[in-house]
């Protein structure tokens, strides 16, 4: 049974916008999953969106969500990374950056190195509790959950990210930090696929085709 | 009477030579022919005498009246002449053995004119009368005639010949029952038509392959879909043939040659004579046909075999029909014999009429790697509908083995396909990328679940774990296999992985095999169990992993509405204890993992209670959790909890939205704590007072005086300003919210306030900074504010913070802090006043 779509559940699945919209262009915010389940080609993006993320089954997505909800996806070694970097200096930093041979980790080290004091209470929460709701609306897609399910979850994650970020432009920062952080270089280059929209992108169409969806920060 | 008995026969009889008795057997005979008008009968009837004598009807009466060969002369007339015996013969007045092969002679000779046109039908029916009682008589006549139609039907040079005397024994029912033989003692003896040694001894002059060859020949003759030698032929079939066949290989195989052509040229076939059996229930020919290498024919003769044959007649035939279906590289597979009739072999079967070598000869045929592409199609949908379509078995059907019904096995399955390939799981692997789709993954499937926990005999542990992933993938890859397909297998792998998947500990492939329940509904159950048996097993010793994922779970059991994770209620109400005990048992300090334990059954209890109104599903749960909490919190022991979980538990336990208070054991046993902690308290201060005793060195250090201090038992009349006294008027200032307020104290340094003032502007331990910061925030506490209980010990602290402020070089920046925060609407306007009028008294 699908459930309406009130103004507050609106508001917690508009956590998961900016994550949705880089995945599937054409979502329709305003709908539970976003995909349209009449589309033929809609269904095969959520399919092959799943086969990416390894979610073969509803048993796959909610293990998947516990380890967004614990912080063991991205968080947890984040902040191992963190604390070790706020004890060092530029120059021992610089010893240990230089001493890495693969791109992809001198990334994360960067990326790390930046934020490690800013986010030392938000983490990357922001991004993985996005990452929490676009999944399941993904999941909603085959089956694998059920709007009530959404609902009861989306209560504790949005109380969640309100306690732990104080606006929108705040939790929305930390969900492009997490996705450059989590995706790297991986990012596709706007020279190289000029049809690409890059997350930023997306944050500034997001919210000027929605402004009043982030305007007030409901807690 | 016919003419030729009027003019011929009878003028020329003669009496001289004859007896009495004789005499009136012509008397009876002339009679017959109603010849009494004739002289001979006058002189007979007036001359003799019967009265007492019989009648005989002796070889020279007989030659008398029948051998007359010059009335063959002429064709016409001997026709005649022969048909005019009717009414004698009608009477039992036979022919001697000489005339009758006179008569054979006329026969033989005149066979190519009865087939004429000119030969007319009525006649010849007289004709074939008078043949079928000599045929049928019980006397010497009898055998000659029977030999000469013998010899002309087994005489296919002339084939007219013999398909006219074929067609007209069978039209006049000739060559059935029994014949008539004399003996050498001239009694006459009758036999059946049946093919034993006296019926080759008298037609195939005791020659038995002389009758074999001839009999084959004759087999595959004669027109299509009409009668012919066969049906003749086919009573007569009998044990002595048989036994000839048996001991003759040879004769057997001709046979079987000569019932192929049958079959293909005359489309007929000879179930009979090929069903042939000995006195022993032996099937020579069938035997024959097993032990032969079989070219098409073969086939299709087998493909008329009698369904209702003992089966060990037909296992032999359908192993020989499986090696000729891959004789010469499958090239047989696109004959017609295979597409028109061998299929029928399989289509039209059960499995458990077929030999167990199906099973291998399947895995050769379809298999990707081995298999005949274009052929792989076609065996895959006859074996489905064997293996895999029919309900009449469970998971594998019997079949056929060494001549007994066996129940296949899935160790046999897999031995056997072991036996062809080194390496059973890099064959299946290959095969595995079909998908389920491919029926001879299904009927693996069926195997490898049959098999059940011989699974670990058959494979070593690597090669088990490489099978749980095939079997994973081959699951999780059903995209294209139909509903049907997959309600049946779904199941089957969840069930064989149940086998396999025994190791504890591996929580990433448990949920991978317990996910299978997604895929259908089917294996619902089954997956739920297996889960179950991995997350509560009592067999297995706890470890902080199974008991972490269990209360992961709980999270999944509480936002599905108990949808999924189905064995969560269970391990709540029933592991409560034996997680304590496994906690109580542990060395390390796991008051870390308690708490987070505790605070997620907590934090789900609560959601429970907030959303009971909504779905009765919470309050289950809840009741459930409180169930654990009961188990759990009473078998373990006090010590293994932190303050922090015992102060959470009090605290949710004594809570609005907390129901546990009608729960009165778990209630109590929450209450319990406060004692323990009391004890513990005193316990501990004991041991400080102890150690204070023995170590007065280092009584002063702050921790010591807290606890000396903070035991409110400060004797009045002993204070001083000094440095015991004045650092326990800062922590009560600090901690009064928790410890108690000090009035006394606070009121003595108030009245001594330049003492006090005097004392700090002496100190260098930075005790003022602390002191100022600590009387700040009292100002801003509410709880302290005008008109509250606890005015009086506001107003001290105000007091004294005016006076140590004041003229100090931060009485600016905290006027101004002041003023701020009484203009910041944070505060009600009392006390945003009051602030106020501390800020004026600071810059006054």
């Amino acid at each position: 049974m699908t459930q309406d779509i009130t103004p507050e559940i609106q508001d917690q699945l508009n956590l998961s916008a900016l994550i949705l919209k880089k995945n599937h262009k054409q979502a329709n915010l305003s709908s539970w999953s976003g995909f349209n389940l009449e589309d033929k080609m809609h269904v095969k993006q959520a399919e092959r969106l799943l086969t990416i993320l390894g979610l073969k089954s509803g048993l796959h997505l909610r293990n998947s969500l516990q380890r967004y909800e614990s912080g063991l996806m991205v968080s947890q070694a984040f902040e191992k990374l963190a604390a070790e970097f706020r004890t060092d200096t530029t120059k021992t930093f610089e010893a240990k950056y230089q001493a890495l041979n693969n791109p992809q980790t001198q990334n994360t080290y960067k990326m790390v190195w930046k934020y490690r004091f800013s986010l030392k209470n938000q983490k990357l929460i922001g991004y993985e509790i996005a990452m929490y709701i676009f999944q399941m609306r993904l999941g909603l897609v085959l089956g694998f959950i059920t709007t009530e399910e959404i609902i009861l979850r989306l209560e504790e994650v949005n109380a969640t990210v309100k306690s732990t970020f104080s606006s929108w432009g705040e939790f929305h920062r930390n969900v492009c930090i997490g996705d450059e952080y989590v995706l790297g270089v991986t990012e596709q280059d706007v020279s190289t696929f000029p049809n690409m929209t890059t997350l930023w992108d997306h944050y500034q169409r997001l919210h000027i085709e929605h402004a009043d969806w982030f305007k007030n920060w409901n807690k | 009477m016919s003419a030729i008995f009027k003019t011929h026969i009878i003028p020329n009889l003669k009496l001289d030579t004859l007896e009495a008795s004789e005499t009136k057997g012509l008397h009876q005979v002339l009679e017959i022919l109603e010849a009494t008008d004739t002289d001979i009968y006058k002189n007979i009837q007036n001359n003799r005498d019967f009265s007492g004598i019989t009648a005989e009807f002796s070889t020279q009466i007989a030659q008398q009246i029948y051998f007359h060969p010059q009335g063959y002369a002429n064709t016409t007339e001997g026709i005649a002449f022969v048909i005019a015996w009717l009414p004698l013969l009608k009477e039992g007045i036979y022919l001697d053995e000489k005339s009758t092969r006179k008569l054979v002679e006329f026969l033989t000779f005149n066979l190519g004119y009865f087939q004429s046109e000119a030969f007319s039908e009525t006649i010849e029916q007289q004709l074939f009368q008078v043949i079928k009682i000599l045929v049928e008589s019980p006397s010497e006549a009898a055998l000659p005639i029977v030999q000469f139609l013998m010899q002309r039907i087994f005489d296919i040079r002339d084939v007219l010949s013999s398909e006219y005397l074929i067609q007209n024994c069978l039209k006049y029912d000739l060559l059935s029952g029994t014949y008539a033989v004399k003996q050498d003692d001239e009694t006459i003896s009758t036999f059946p038509y049946t093919i034993d040694s006296n019926f080759i001894n008298y037609f195939f002059e005791g020659n038995w392959e002389l009758f074999i060859h001839k009999f084959h020949q004759l087999l595959p003759v004669g027109r299509v879909y009409e009668k012919s030698a066969y049906d003749i032929i086919t009573p007569w079939l009998s044990n002595d043939l048989a036994a000839f066949y048996e001991a003759n290989p040879n004769s057997a195989l001709t046979a079987i040659e000569a019932i192929k052509e049958r079959l293909i040229w005359a489309d007929a076939q000879s179930d009979a004579l090929l069903h042939l059996t000995t006195t022993e229930g032996n099937y020579p020919l069938m035997q024959a046909l097993a032990n032969k290498k079989w070219d098409s024919g073969d086939v299709l003769l087998f493909n008329t075999r009698d369904t209702n044959l003992p089966k060990e007649q037909l296992d032999a035939g359908y192993i020989n029909f499986l090696d000729w279906l891959i004789a010469d590289g499958g090239a047989n597979l696109n004959s017609e014999a295979f597409k028109d009739y061998g299929i029928k072999i399989l289509s039209e079967n059960t499995a458990n009429n077929l030999p167990l070598e199906c099973i291998p000869f399947w895995f050769q045929i379809a298999h990707p790697q081995t298999g005949f592409k274009n052929h792989s199609e076609t065996f895959n949908t006859l074996f489905s509908k064997l293996f895999l379509e029919d309900d009449s078995f469970e998971l594998l059907p019997t079949m056929r083995l060494k001549g007994k019904d066996v129940q296949v096995t899935g160790p046999f399955v897999i031995r056997s396909i072991a036996q062809s390939h080194s390496n059973v799981l890099l064959w299946f692997e290959r095969l595995q990328m079909e998908g389920l789709k491919n029926p001879l993954n299904q009927f693996l499937i069926r195997a490898f679940c049959d098999a059940g926990e011989a699974l670990l005999e058959l494979f070593t542990a690597e090669e088990q774990e490489n099978l749980q992933r095939l079997l994973l993938n081959l699951a999780y890859a059903t995209r294209d296999a139909s509903a049907i397909v997959k309600a049946k297998n779904i199941p089957l792998i969840a069930e064989t992985l149940g086998f396999l998947c025994v190791e504890s500990g591996n929580f990433t492939r448990v949920n991978e095999i317990w996910a299978l329940k997604d895929l259908d509904a089917n294996a619902t159950d089954i997956c739920n169990q297996f889960a179950r048996k991995h997350y509560i097993n009592e067999n297995r010793p706890l470890t902080l992993n199974t008991i972490q994922a269990l209360f992961n779970y709980l999270g999944d059991y509480y936002y599905s509405l108990t949808k999924e994770a189905v064995w969560v209620p269970e391990a709540l109400t029933t592991q409560g204890t034996r997680i304590a005990q496994y906690f109580n048992l542990q060395n390390e300090d796991v008051g870390f993992f308690i708490h987070r334990l505790v605070d997620r059954v907590l934090s789900f209890h609560k959601r429970c209670k907030s959303k009971e109104a909504t779905n009765p599903i919470f309050k289950t749960i809840s009741a459930d959790i409180e169930v654990f909490l009961i188990d759990f919190l009473g078998k373990l022991k006090n010590e293994k909890l932190h303050l922090n979980t015992i102060t959470q538990l009090y605290e949710y336990s004594n809570s609005d939205d907390s129901r546990f208070s009608s729960n009165d054991a778990l209630y109590d046993q929450i209450e319990s704590y406060s004692q323990y902690i009391l004890e513990t308290e005193i316990a501990e201060s004991k041991v400080a007072t102890e150690q204070d005793a023995e170590d007065t060195q280092e009584s002063e250090s702050e921790k010591d005086s807290i606890d000396t201090v903070s035991t409110s038992k400060i004797d009045i009349n002993a204070i001083e300003v000094n440095q015991h006294y004045v650092e326990a008027l800062l922590i009560n200032l600090e901690t009064y919210k928790t410890a108690g307020y000090e009035i006394e104290l606070l009121d003595y340094f108030n009245t001594h306030i330049e003492d006090l003032k005097i004392w700090l502007t002496n100190d260098e331990t930075g005790l003022e900074m602390r002191f100022s910061q600590t009387l700040y925030m009292t100002l801003l506490d509410t709880d302290l504010a005008l008109g509250t209980p606890l005015e009086t010990y506001g107003n001290l602290s105000k007091n004294i913070f005016v006076h140590l402020v004041k003229d100090s070089n931060l009485a600016t920046s905290y006027a101004m802090g002041l003023k701020a925060i009484s203009k910041s609407g944070a505060y009600a306007d009392p006390l945003a006043n009051a602030l106020l009028q501390v800020a004026d008294q600071l810059n006054a």
